[in-house]
């Protein structure tokens, strides 16, 4: 599920959503509004693949446990490299 | 008969007139047709006095109203009714006449209005005594003993002006021949109906549009339409409230229903989204709780060499981010149904205010719109009357137009029976006509008076064949006026003279012209009237036919268009 698979196809894949939540990620954006640009993003690429927020979610817990991102006064922000 | 004619002016050429045929002969000179002959020798001027005398027309333009003439009288003796006669008028006073009767013994002097002198030619003339529309009159009678060449009087027997109405002809024709003279009033009266008649149809035709509308059925029908809507639109009027402030309400009204088109648009598309973030809502209460473990047993597999945080850490933001979704759901679901509810207060609100402006709108309305209203109405009054008047018109048109053909149809056949039982009054009439036409042309031609009966009145006409020539039409004339002198010589009244110009011979073959003069002379013993004809001398037989001297005739006053004192007046001007 985090990289594609012979079940999961690649724009379906965890690591593949969690990149393009990183894209749209360039200061501190709450939930909804992760949630919300990712859906423009993928409708523009015409990725029709469903992503449920179950899903986003569940990108979102990839790059958190990668160290990738955070919560900060409950909105998402990169975690700088320090 | 006419025994004189004199005048105050101080050279006029008096003339003495004798029984039967008198000759008034002028002389022309060669000298004299180079000059203006406008007054010529006064020969026309004759019968113009014998008409002012006789209550002709002075109107101001008249040569007897203007200088020299004005300062003058004209008189004239001669026989009414068996008592000899003088009359006298002046230029200044026109409408006044000096009438003398005059006795062996004594003298009875009058003066009268014009009008009254005509009444009492009327009388004692002809025996007329009727007045009123279409009535034959002395004037119009006389006119036909008296032709005058300046009115067309030559142009045809029957007519004795050119302009001479259908109606003056056949009404005075009929009574000069003995015919029934309520016959041709009846045509005449009939004749005003049509003329009413043609006014109504054009009226009826009339109207702004012109458009034709025929019969008074369409009529009808469109008048109790018309009459229908003006009762509508009055009614309307009577209920009508003028609200002052109309204008400001109705522009109110109209803003008030863009706001509520407005928020209902805005509430539409707040449910949509509400409907959205319900769902949305629905969506994060469902997230499976399992996800994360699985997750962590996948990266084992998948990402073998990375070091991950600690699974309760991941935990800890995973619940975070879902409170964080459904926080944020929950606040905006709380906002737009806060607003929906608002926006519908306000919509409901908007609509109460709006439905009161239209209930006063709809009770009433500006002072402007009752005016315009009025305005309406006034129009429609008019048009229901035009309309009315239109169809009353139509009305009588129909029921009339039928009535005139008949009366016309009517009359006619009256006129036929009329003319048939008055054959025997007729029959000298003709003869005399006849007769005298034959002696005139020596029976080459036989020249007719003919009453016809047609649909528009009799129809009087005096002939004699022989081509147009103008000395025949002229002879027409002659042998008419004949024909109705010796008529009334006859029966005793009538004015006892006929007076012929010389224009009358204008064109005529000399062998006629003398034999028009014999006839006349034997004719006026014969029948006892006077004839009188002015003639230029140089145009006049030695003597007649019959070989009697003209001069037997000749009055021993004569005149001359040569000199100043040698016409009629004694003047020229």
């Amino acid at each position: 599920m985090i990289t594609p698979t012979k079940g999961v196809r690649p724009e379906r894949s965890l690591l593949y959503i969690g990149g393009q939540i990183l894209s749209d990620l360039d200061r501190p954006t709450t939930v909804s509004g992760a949630w919300e640009a990712l859906a423009r993003r993928r409708r523009l690429h015409g990725q029709e693949a469903t992503v449920t927020f179950d899903w986003f979610v569940l990108a979102l817990d990839l790059l958190r446990a990668l160290g990738t991102i955070r919560l900060q006064d409950g909105l998402i922000v990169k975690v700088g490299k320090s | 008969m006419i025994h004189e004619v004199t005048s105050s002016l101080p050279k006029f050429k008096g003339l003495r007139f004798k029984p039967g045929l008198n000759i008034v002969l002028a002389d022309r000179t060669d000298k004299s047709e180079q000059t203006d002959t406008r007054n010529g020798s006064g020969k026309s001027s004759l019968v113009e006095i014998l008409h002012h005398l006789l209550g002709g027309k002075a109107e101001p333009k008249s040569v007897f109203r203007m200088p020299p003439l004005d300062e003058h009288w004209f008189e004239m003796t001669f026989d009414l009714a068996g008592q000899r006669i003088r009359v006298r008028r002046d230029g200044a006073t026109p409408g006044k006449v000096t009438v003398a009767t005059l006795t062996t013994d004594s003298e009875y002097e009058e003066t009268i209005s014009n009008e009254q002198w005509k009444r009492r030619l009327a009388t004692r003339v002809f025996g007329l005594s009727e007045e009123g529309d279409w009535a034959p009159s002395f004037r119009s009678c006389i006119s036909y003993f008296l032709r005058r060449q300046s009115a067309g009087g030559f142009q045809t027997p029957t007519k004795h002006f050119s302009q001479q109405m259908t109606w003056d002809v056949q009404v005075n024709l009929s009574f000069l021949l003995g015919l029934d003279v309520e016959l041709p009033r009846a045509w005449q009266r009939l004749r005003e109906r049509e003329r009413q008649m043609d006014t109504l149809r054009k009226a009826a035709q009339g109207g702004a549009l012109g458009e034709f509308v025929g019969n008074s059925g369409e009529l009808a029908s469109e008048l109790a339409g018309a009459e229908d809507e003006l009762n509508t639109l009055a009614a309307a009027i009577a209920d009508f409230t003028v609200i002052p402030a109309y204008t400001t309400v109705e522009v109110e009204v109209t803003r008030l229903g863009q706001q509520i088109r407005a928020l209902n648009n805005q509430m539409v598309s707040d449910r949509e989204y509400l409907a959205q973030l319900e769902s949305s809502f629905d969506e994060v209460e469902g997230a499976r709780p399992t996800g994360l473990a699985e997750l962590y047993a996948a990266a084992e597999v998948q990402l073998p060499e990375v070091a991950l945080a600690a699974y309760d850490e991941v935990q800890a933001f995973h619940d975070s981010v879902i409170a964080n979704r459904r926080q944020y759901l929950a606040a905006e679901i709380r906002r737009i149904t806060n607003e929906l509810a608002t926006n519908t207060a306000e919509r409901d609100r908007l609509a109460e205010q709006r439905s009161d402006g239209l209930r006063l709108l709809a009770s009433g309305g500006a002072a402007e719109t009752l005016f315009e209203l009025q305005r309406d109405v006034a129009r429609r009054q008019v048009r229901v009357e035009q309309l009315r008047q239109r169809y009353e018109n139509a009305v009588a048109l129909e029921s009339q137009q039928g009535e005139l053909r008949l009366e016309r149809q009517r009359l006619a056949a009256a006129l036929t029976r009329d003319l048939a039982e008055r054959q025997q009054v007729l029959s000298p009439v003709f003869v005399t006509f006849e007769r005298l036409s034959q002696r005139l042309y020596a029976d080459q031609h036989h020249g007719r008076l003919i009453i016809n009966a047609t649909d528009n009145g009799p129809e009087i006409t005096a002939t004699i064949p022989g081509g147009r020539s103008k000395g025949i039409t002229n002879m027409q004339v002659y042998c008419f006026d004949m024909d109705l002198v010796t008529l009334w010589a006859r029966r005793g009244r009538g004015p006892g003279f006929l007076v012929h110009d010389s224009h009358l011979f204008d064109g005529v073959d000399e062998r006629q012209r003398a034999t028009a003069l014999q006839l006349g002379a034997e004719l006026a013993d014969a029948e006892e009237f006077q004839y009188i004809v002015t003639l230029n001398s140089d145009e006049t037989p030695a003597e007649l036919p019959n070989g009697r001297p003209i001069d037997d005739f000749v009055l021993p006053q004569r005149l001359t268009d040569y000199g100043e004192d040698g016409g009629l007046f004694g003047l020229k001007f």
